[in-house]
């Protein structure tokens, strides 16, 4: 199928389905309590296991004896690490996990042994009776340590402790910051926060001893990818294995790699021949995060006085916890991620990411965004000051335009990311509050974009990222097999949807048929904000070649040509002529009747980058969405804490196929960055101990840390697209942190640049004290003392 | 996450409450919510001998008010009961304030009063409340009864005063002084589901005529292992009429035998910067209740 | 030691074997198979557990089954009738308050808690009231919105007999 001619002529058209708020396809089953999650599955002769974790950082393991924990009534089995001694990773980059700790241990809550036995209860006793000696090492807890550190190592191999580095260069950024009128510079440092999902991570492993096949339910969002980590780390065939994606409670990222509990409970399972299920409580989730790398980022940019970008010079330090996980490819997204939605033609990045003995951060919700916006966000807004040019103004002449090329091989085929900063700057009345708030008043610009999907495919195959089969018939409607994930954010309601709208029948004809990876075929899975644009097209696709096949039996049947028909409330007619018409499911039926079951198959790859430098695969994307921000807080004069009063939000994200599910996703969004920026942080003790590992400590947002919200989605259309559409889920969350300091900046005229802004870094910014941080934690100082303005 | 094993003793009445505490005390506690009792159980891992449920003895979830015995509260009685009785707002604000603070509704509809004391959390919300009302409490047993200041009743952290075969059956708040206001003031990082990092509440007094300071009771929360009545500063304000200078002497006074700890979520000198506020918030909010 | 306890949950009797140290969602969750009361934090912390006792929301991932004789118990499960969704439920399905679902329950049972104790609660009062249940996705404002919506009038044609309240 030709993608180019089928969109002209969609774009031109009024859409049926495509950009109606229609609730949620599971949603019935949501609000009922009927929807299935892993940890809701029951199988015939169930066993439940249970992991104990370690009470140290690092240290080397002397003993595990589980003798005691296997003689306990109810027990069936009892593991230890060196039994499955194989190191896996995602996609098998610098593999280092493994199921259980072999020989040392690596971080706080890292597994020891396994129990399976009838209940989760006897399971939890047993592990009591598991006799452990530990040898401790001192544990590294600071990038910066850690980094320094010659003789304690992590990992043997890993010089430094050091996991990856990365570095990019284009330009002359030397020569462009000598030319600039204007040089900004200041650290950085967000922290390391966790995906908060509700429900943590779950697993059934069931092993068919009869058909020597293992089907494994987990709330994942890849599940592709899961079955190859499986395959290759407990070594079964990859076709011998079936994963299957029940309802996810959240992913946000966390959820994209295998966690050490689907490998134990599929050991265990092969192992005795029966189901078995491992759901993590909240403080094993926090151990095995996954979230949001800590990072120290330290940021030059140069501006001619006209307001004209000129140069980027960025070097950072991400804190990498005990394995890689995402970390490699974090990396590489903060280089690619920085200079966009600018038009920066010189840019230098460094990136560097060590090793330490906390719980291992992955891929989080604007993977790699927060931490470049953070600090990019907050030097426009110091360049703005310098420059006395409008912070809304100083975005405006550097911001992206369809059309745009990077230096770098990143294009922007599609953008609007100028009617978003005009949106927000106009709803706010920007130009009129900005500096001229009552002290303790404040407005904080910042802005920002995310990828739909990337360049580069887990598989390092030549295969498609996104596959939809489609059959339709009489007996069951239209059926779309496809293996995107709908992790919460509503991709099976956004799929039903760009099917329904192909088709021109109803929703409730449509049979949404994902998640699993024997009936799915091969897909890229739920992350990089990739399911609505990359999906989207393969379904799109799919739909078009069926209903093509009915087309043209309908054509035949009305005497006129295929490419003249449409079909729209299950009418298939003439574009010209009303009274050419058949019923959809009669030509469906008329198909079926000579050819059988209509099928229709469709795919999509996004456009292969082309360039010869590192990283290149990481960051070009066939579209971007882009979103812009302002916040309104109110700072204690007091106690310095901030209160986010009003937050104004404008996305690009194309066409909204379904707007309220791109409301909440920039809500959600924007709440989760908020959470980041005033209260979450997973906090570790100088032995690497976690000191908040459940939701009481661990502090995400409840309905009273959440301001008055005032977004628009603006007019856009993305030619490249399905149906115009493109990401959202992932650009709101990335400027927030930013737009929050900017915003405090102008409240009380203290520059925070760490996150959490808790109320005592404000309160000891606004006193000119240096933040205390954690004593373990020698980060950055904390603010940038600024002259406070006079009211 | 599991509970550990234990028995569950529901008994009908105080006598039997009284007379199995006596049997098992060294090996019980006792239900009254659970939201806190649970969550330790759950998270300690210990076996426990026994479970005593206090929470269907209705003689110990009565609340009464009287303007001669003021305001009587059943150990069992529910918080959110408390909350709704129009006397505890009218007179009684700062505890309405304490209670109003405690988790979330959930929270308030399963906790009661007493084991908000009895768990003798630092973090607590309603003993600096009661603490600043004078609160008595009447502690029983199958032998005797008796009563002393809440204030001396928990003793530090996860200490009472309770003995063996004890426990808390009603909590006493005197009829307060006319002239009279409270208030409770607390400082929390995240807007819902939070305890309190400091809090301070105090109940004051002022002459009819001259709105001079006739009398006050501070109480500091979160800032020591159990509430701290703040007597010496209290003096201060005593015959004087409220500024600003003797407002920050009051609040210097309260964070000098204040003794905040020093962890993650805030230092110890901080802490004590914003005790200083809520006092003087409290003070300001509790002065213009009476003063207008 | 086991005990049988008399439980009513969504109206009908259940006669159930239970340990002393049994939550109720322990028990609807793993004896009774209504998996619709979902476990998040297990220790008081998110709400997602939130049932109905009584018509008042409780935790039930802290509340004893033994203790809970005599009451009447209501879960997600007890909120539609005859496949007609109670007004919250389809407010919240309409409005979009719900995406990954695992809060939804317990956020479904807190809202009908919270009308019942004040049916037509304000903005303000919402929010304080629906404070007790986290929910990760989404930022909440379609909540606010489709409690508003439910208290507005908007959902009333929808409306079954009230479930657990008096």
């Amino acid at each position: 199928m030709d993608q180019d001619s089928a969109y002209t002529r969609e774009q031109v058209r009024e859409f049926e389905i495509v950009g109606q708020s229609v609730p949620r396809v599971e949603g019935y089953d949501k609000v009922t309590g009927r929807a299935k999650y892993t940890d809701d599955i029951d199988l015939h002769g169930m066993t439940y296991a249970k992991v104990y974790c370690s009470p140290v950082a690092h240290g080397i393991i002397k003993k595990v004896d589980v003798s005691k924990a296997k003689e306990y009534p109810g027990v069936l089995d009892v593991i230890v690490g060196e039994e499955h001694p194989k190191k896996y990773s995602v996609n098998d980059l610098l593999p280092t996990e493994t199921p259980l700790a072999v020989d040392k241990v690596r971080y706080f809550g890292e597994g020891l042994a396994a129990v399976v036995a009838i209940s989760e209860q006897i399971a939890a006793e047993a592990l009591a009776l598991i006799d452990v000696e530990i040898e401790e090492l001192p544990a590294l807890v600071n990038a910066h340590d850690s980094e320094a550190s010659a003789d304690n190592l992590i990992h043997d191999f890993a010089k430094n402790n050091t996991n990856h580095t990365a570095e990019q260069h284009f330009g002359d950024v030397d020569d462009a910051l000598a030319k600039s009128d204007v040089v900004v510079e200041e650290t950085f440092y967000t922290s390391m926060v966790n995906g908060g999902f509700i429900e943590t991570q779950s697993v059934v492993a069931d092993y068919d001893p009869g058909k020597r096949k293992l089907t494994v339910y987990n709330c994942n969002q890849l599940a592709h990818t899961l079955q190859h980590t499986i395959a290759r780390t407990i070594d079964m065939p990859l076709d011998d294995i079936r994963v299957i994606i029940p309802n996810v409670g959240g992913g946000f990222g966390g959820k994209t790699e295998a966690t050490p509990s689907v490998l134990i409970a599929s050991i265990m399972s092969r192992k005795i021949g029966r189901p078995v299920k491992l759901t993590y409580d909240r403080d094993e989730s926090i151990y095995q995060n996954k979230g949001r790398h800590a990072c120290h980022l330290s940021l030059k940019l140069g501006f001619n006085k006209d307001g004209t970008i000129q140069a980027l010079d960025l070097s950072i330090l991400l804190d990498g916890g005990a394995h890689s996980g995402w970390g490699f490819v974090v990396l590489w997204f903060i280089a690619a991620l920085t200079h966009l939605p600018y038009k920066v033609r010189n840019i230098r990045y460094e990136g560097r990411r060590v090793y330490t003995n906390k719980p291992t951060p992955g891929a989080q919700r604007s993977f790699g965004g927060v931490q470049a916006r953070t600090a990019v966000e907050s030097c426009f807004d110091m360049a703005a000051v310098e420059l006395g040019i409008n912070p809304y103004e100083l975005r405006m002449i550097n911001a992206v335009e369809t059309g745009y090329k990077c230096p770098s091989v990143v294009e922007v085929r599609h953008s609007e990311f100028k009617k978003c900063l005009e949106s927000v700057a106009t709803r706010s009345d920007f130009a009129n509050k900005w500096g001229k708030l009552p002290r303790g008043k404040g407005i904080g610009f910042a802005a920002g974009h995310y990828s739909s999907g990337g360049a580069f495919l887990l598989y390092n195959s030549s295969r498609a990222h996104s596959t939809a089969n489609i059959r339709v018939d009489t007996e069951a409607g239209a059926t779309v097999f496809c293996g995107v994930t709908d992790i919460g954010q509503g991709s099976t309601t956004v799929m039903t949807q760009i099917a329904c709208e192909v088709f021109g029948i109803p929703m409730r004809k449509v049979n949404f048929i994902c998640q699993d990876t024997m009936l799915a075929p091969m897909d890229n899975g739920t992350m990089d904000s990739r399911a609505t644009y990359g999906a989207g097209h393969a379904v799109k696709n799919a739909a078009l070649d069926a209903r093509s096949k009915i087309f043209d039996v309908a054509a035949a049947h009305l005497g006129v040509r295929a490419e003249q028909l449409q079909c729209k409330d299950e009418l298939i007619s003439s574009i010209y002529d009303d009274n050419r018409f058949i019923n959809f499911w009669e030509a469906v039926r008329m198909y079926q009747e000579v050819q059988g079951t209509v099928f229709g198959t469709g795919d999509y790859t996004p456009p292969q980058p082309r360039g010869d430098y590192d990283g290149k695969i990481i960051g070009p994307s066939p579209a971007f969405g882009f979103t812009a921000q302002i916040a309104e807080v109110d700072v204690n004069l007091r106690t310095g804490q901030v209160k986010v009063l009003k937050y104004y939000e404008a996305t690009d994200c194309g066409k909204a196929v379904n707007p309220a599910s791109v409301e909440g996703q920039v809500e959600g969004g924007v709440v989760m960055g908020l959470g980041q920026a005033l209260i979450e942080e997973i906090v570790v003790d100088r032995n690497g101990r976690v000191l908040n590992p459940n939701l009481h400590d661990y502090k995400i947002p409840t309905t009273m840390d959440v301001p008055e919200f005032d977004s628009e989605i603006v007019d856009a259309y993305d030619p490249t697209s399905a149906y115009g559409g493109k990401e959202v889920g992932e650009a709101p969350t990335g400027p927030v942190c930013a737009a929050i300091m900017n915003a405090v900046y102008d409240a009380v005229g203290v520059r925070l640049t760490e996150v959490p802004i808790t109320p005592e870094k404000v309160f000891r910014a606004m006193r000119g004290q240096h933040s205390r941080g954690l004593e373990l934690e020698t980060t950055t100082i904390g603010f940038h003392n600024a002259k406070i303005r006079s009211v | 996450m599991y509970l550990p094993s234990f028995q569950y003793l529901a008994p009908k009445d105080t006598g039997e409450l009284a007379a199995l505490l006596s049997d098992h005390g060294d090996n019980a506690r006792i239900l009254s919510g659970g939201t806190d009792l649970l969550v330790q159980l759950k998270n300690s891992g210990a076996d426990l001998g026994y479970v005593i449920d206090i929470s269907g003895l209705e003689k110990l979830s009565e609340i009464s008010y009287d303007d001669t015995n003021g305001l009587v509260i059943g150990a069992a009685a529910k918080l959110d009961d408390i909350m709704a009785l129009p006397v505890v707002k009218e007179k009684y604000f700062a505890l309405y304030q304490a209670i109003e603070t405690i988790g979330a509704r959930q929270i308030r509809t399963m906790g009661s009063l007493g084991g908000n004391i009895c768990n003798a959390s630092p973090a607590a919300d309603t003993p600096p409340a009661l603490v600043a009302f004078n609160a008595e409490v009447s502690i029983a047993s199958d032998a005797a009864e008796r009563q002393m200041p809440l204030v001396d009743f928990i003793q530090g952290n996860r200490k009472t005063d309770l003995g063996k075969g004890e426990y808390l059956k009603s909590i006493t708040l005197p009829v307060p002084a006319k002239n009279s206001g409270s208030a409770y003031h607390h400082f929390r990082v995240r807007g819902g589901m939070e305890i309190a990092m400091v809090a301070a509440a105090l109940s004051i007094q002022l002459e009819a005529d001259n709105g001079t300071v006739k009398d006050a009771v501070i109480a500091l929360g979160v800032v020591g292992p159990a509430p701290i009545k703040a007597e010496d500063a209290a003096k201060i304000l005593i015959g004087q009429k409220p500024n600003e200078e003797l407002l920050q002497s009051v609040s210097q006074a309260c964070a000098d035998i204040s003794q905040p700890i020093d962890d993650f979520r805030a230092s110890a000198e901080y802490r004590k910067e914003i005790l200083r506020v809520l006092i003087e918030e409290a003070f300001d909010e509790a002065y213009a209740q009476v003063a207008g | 030691m086991k005990q049988v306890v008399h439980l009513n949950i969504n109206g009908s009797p259940y006669d159930v074997m239970v340990a002393p140290n049994a939550t109720i969602a322990d028990v609807v969750r793993r004896q009774l198979g209504m998996t619709g009361t979902k476990l998040g934090c297990e220790q008081g912390d998110c709400g997602a557990c939130t049932i109905l006792i009584d018509g008042k929301s409780h935790l039930s991932c802290i509340t004893l089954a033994v203790a809970s004789e005599g009451k009447e118990i209501v879960t997600i499960e007890g909120l539609e009738q005859n496949g007609k969704l109670d007004p919250i439920q389809q407010a919240i399905l309409e409005k979009q308050g719900v995406q990954c679902g695992i809060c939804t329950p317990g956020v479904i049972m807190s809202a009908k808690g919270l009308l019942n104790e004040n049916p037509k609660p304000n903005h303000e009062e919402i929010v304080v009231g629906m404070s007790g249940n986290l929910c990760r996705c989404t930022g909440y404002e379609k909540i606010f919105d489709a409690i508003e919506a439910v208290v507005e009038g908007e959902y009333d044609d929808a409306a079954t007999p009230q479930v657990g309240a008096e």
